[in-house]
């Protein structure tokens, strides 16, 4: 048995699906938290549950809206869960008649009773299931209050189809039967509904029809029909005339089963946005915030934990290692494997997992709380002059964490250029391997201004991405942007929400260490250990040096024209994180002295900070640049990608190096 | 020795099979990233639109 | 009037969206905000920055240039 959730943006559909399946998504409170269609399977084994992206009405506007659909054509679905906010049902129930005139077996699950209440709303559930026709279960997807309720009535009881029918007057539906008849009559799909979404112009039902059918006489009837009802009720559009009808349907049935006292007390959202969304402090809460999260990861909680690791894994886990080895008389050539390579690259990754969970922890409580939303609000002004529009800074956000989620929440953009731009910069956000560079940079040359440089970097990622936004625009016209957002009242977020939240962001980090850096470093071992000359050469007459000699004079006006610098560069390319792996494994000195140690002898604070600028600039990726060709679907867009990358990082590099020379600082 | 081939042969294989399948799975892109790649069986499938 | 004239917190009736972006007036359709619905200014940020409004029970947000185009008189 397959299910389908279907729900309004931002109403706990992704909370409800981790609750009723074993696997477990992600969650955040903004509307676009799911752009893609996510299976999981129902925690009874009684089927899987497919989790869609949240839609005001079956008539898409968005590319994620789309995504759902599509589904509800074309999936393969037994039943309906429709998660209805109790808060907000005149609008909700919008998509539920929708749904309900699709004519699949349903049942509602009514969400955020307990908001609802603290509204003031009371709702008489019988009377709305006997209006509506399907079976309500009262939810609090959060807590999951009522959720084993809705998972035994997926099983016990046959869902429920509903013979709602709305009467959309005499004109509209005349059309609809009208259009129905012209319909082929072996669609599975119910014909009435077809051709009420025909008439409320839905493209993606429209371009499926359009397949099979010649749709002239079609659009002809709708054009007539639409003529007609500006005439005689004076409605703008055929659109807002059957929006009307339904509200009033739903309007009708409210009337019968909802009571509304008034609650007169000033909500928490009301007075923590005077202060977030407040016109002089809005910015600056914003970059306070992002101020405190630094100092968090990097000096209060972060670096006494990273020392701590790194203490134990450069001490007793590599000594015992080299005992261990000793003991087995293991050869010269695999105790360097272990012990440069495997220990000293992939352990010196490691070594920032605390300090990525922590920033991790803080994004999720970002997106969790609503605040999310408030930015993109705060935002839009400077985005505006650019072309692009405050949701934007949404997807720029996620790219904090990783670039590739970013990418794709850029689909909740409506404006096809401007989600095409926001795909482009997602790529200049300081992504969450990044910052195992800057760790390792600002521990050695920025003791005391540590969270204030990473802040500075994570604004020069957004200061670049919106000059080159301004740039990008010349060439990708964007026609007038739009900007519609809604901002979700702030909720506090739950702990185990919040640990799980985390711990999905994070473990990816763990265990791409375990394959992917492993991996590399293994390899960079290899082309650093042989040479020309045989095996256990000096590095400098190693195969990985001969190479990046070739590239590190071109990096010399960076200020780190250096083969070992050219080489990590070299390898980041396949994930970032490699960079400080590579630069662990050539520049291992046996005698246990620290890479901290031999990088500050090479790089000069000016060079190191040029050195973290390029890493934060250059080329996105593997993974990135993979989900990029996909988006945009080409590969013009894909190459051009990393070309720009490459010019801008290079051209910004050389500026801050040859700059701070000419001004003598950090040298 | 022999401990010493065993160990080479582990881990030089382990690397380049990890190394070669994360390839493959970052060439993929999106799924790569997603929570519940594992239990998906959706598979990621791009709609277009036409 | 304009509701970009009336006073932030005082509530409104919307008169006339047409003048809006067809696009806008779509989304606006889908949260519920048609012509005859109570609306009211809660915030507007700096330097001709986009509002926050209050409607039908959600809060939402525009550029000004939007909510120029919003009809309204007095509730």
């Amino acid at each position: 048995m397959e299910f389908a959730l279907f729900g309004n943006p931002n109403t706990g559909k992704t909370s409800l699906f981790n609750i009723l399946t074993d696997s477990y998504a992600y969650v955040g409170n903004w509307s676009g938290v799911t752009v893609e269609k996510k299976v999981g399977d129902l925690s009874n084994n009684k089927g899987q549950l497919i989790d869609l992206p949240g839609i005001y009405t079956i008539n898409p506007l968005s590319k994620d809206e789309a995504v759902a659909t599509e589904y509800l054509m074309n999936g393969s679905f037994e039943g309906i869960i429709n998660i209805v906010d109790a808060s907000q049902l005149l609008r909700n129930l919008q998509l539920t008649i929708q749904l309900l005139e699709f004519g699949a077996p349903m049942i509602v699950g009514l969400n955020m009773i307990d908001v609802a209440k603290s509204k003031g709303i009371r709702i008489d559930q019988e009377k709305l299931e006997e209006r509506l026709g399907v079976p309500i279960i009262p939810i609090i997807a959060r807590t999951g209050k009522g959720c084993d309720r809705l998972l035994d009535n997926l099983s016990v009881h046959q869902l429920k189809t509903s013979s709602i029918k709305i009467d959309y007057g005499p004109e509209i539906e005349k059309l609809i039967e009208e259009i129905m008849r012209l319909l082929p009559s072996y669609s599975k799909i119910s014909r009435r509904w077809l051709a009420i979404q025909l008439i409320d112009a839905n493209f993606v039902v429209r371009n499926k029809l359009n397949e099979i059918m010649d749709l002239s006489l079609v659009d002809y009837l709708i054009k007539d029909c639409e003529k007609k009802i500006q005439q005689r009720y004076g409605e703008k559009s055929i659109r807002q005339f059957l929006f009307k009808r339904r509200q009033q349907f739903i309007q009708s049935i409210l009337a019968d089963c909802v009571t509304k006292q008034s609650v007169n007390k000033k909500s928490y959202t009301e007075i923590i946005d005077a202060i977030v969304t407040n016109s002089v402090f809005g910015v600056i809460t914003f970059l306070g915030l992002m101020f405190l999260i630094f100092k968090l990861t990097f000096d209060w909680l972060g670096s006494p934990l990273s020392d701590f690791l790194d203490g134990l894994i450069s001490g007793p886990i590599s000594g015992g290692m080299e005992i261990i080895l000793e003991a087995l008389h293991v050869t010269p050539f695999i105790q360097s494997l272990i012990l440069e390579g495997i220990i000293g690259g992939v352990g010196g990754v490691l070594v920032f997992v605390p300090q990525i969970f922590i920033l991790f922890f803080f994004i999720s409580l970002l997106e969790d709380s609503g605040y999310m939303s408030r930015i993109a609000v705060i935002m839009d002004r400077i985005l505006e002059l650019v072309g692009l529009n405050g949701k934007a800074f949404i997807p720029l956000i996620i790219g904090f964490g990783c670039n590739v989620p970013g990418i794709m929440a850029a689909r909740t953009i409506e404006h096809p250029k401007e989600r095409l731009l926001t795909i482009l910069l997602t790529p200049m956000m300081s992504c969450s391997a990044r910052l195992t560079v800057y760790s390792l940079f600002v521990s050695v040359f920025f003791e005391q201004h540590k969270a204030l440089i990473v802040l500075s970097l994570y604004v020069l990622g957004i200061v670049v991405a919106i000059l080159l936004a301004k740039i990008f625009s010349l060439f990708i016209k964007t026609e007038e942007s739009i900007f519609v957002i809604e901002l979700p009242p702030y909720r506090v977020p739950q702990v185990r929400t919040l640990l799980r939240s985390t711990w999905d962001k994070g473990k990816g980090f763990v265990k791409k260490a375990g394959t992917f850096i492993l991996g590399g470093t293994v390899v960079i071992w290899l082309l650093s250990y042989v040479g020309p000359a045989g095996t256990n050469v000096e590095a400098d007459e190693s195969f990985l040096a001969l190479f990046s000699q070739w590239i590190a004079p071109l990096f010399a006006p960076l200020g780190f024209g250096t083969w070992q610098a050219a080489a990590s560069l070299f390898t980041g390319f396949l994930a970032k994180e490699i960079v400080v792996s590579s630069m662990n494994v050539i520049y291992f000195v046996p005698d246990g002295e620290s890479l901290q140690h031999i990088v500050s002898g090479v790089f000069t604070p000016l060079s190191a900070y040029s050195f973290m600028v390029f890493i934060l600039l250059y080329v996105p990726c593997l993974a990135t640049v993979a989900t990029i060709k996909k988006e945009t679907d080409s590969k013009k867009w894909m190459l051009f990608s990393i070309i720009y990358g490459l010019m801008v990082a290079y051209t910004i590099s050389f500026i801050i190096y040859q700059g701070g020379r000419l001004l003598g600082i950090g040298q | 020795m022999i401990v010493s081939i065993i160990l080479g042969v582990i881990i030089f294989g382990y690397a380049f099979w990890a190394l070669y399948s994360s390839i493959k799975k970052s060439k993929k892109g999106v799924c790569a990233s997603c929570e519940i790649a594992e239990s998906c069986k959706g598979n990621c499938t791009t709609s277009r639109r036409k | 009037m304009k509701l970009t004239e009336g006073q932030l917190g005082e509530t409104y009736r919307i008169q006339n969206l047409s003048n809006l972006h067809e696009i806008v007036q779509k989304r606006l359709l889908d949260l519920g905000v048609i012509e005859g619905v109570e609306i009211s200014c809660i915030h507007k940020m700096p330097f001709g920055g986009p509002y926050i409004l209050e409607v039908c029970g959600q809060q939402i947000s525009l550029r000004k240039k939007d909510v120029e185009c919003i009809e309204v008189e007095e509730a």
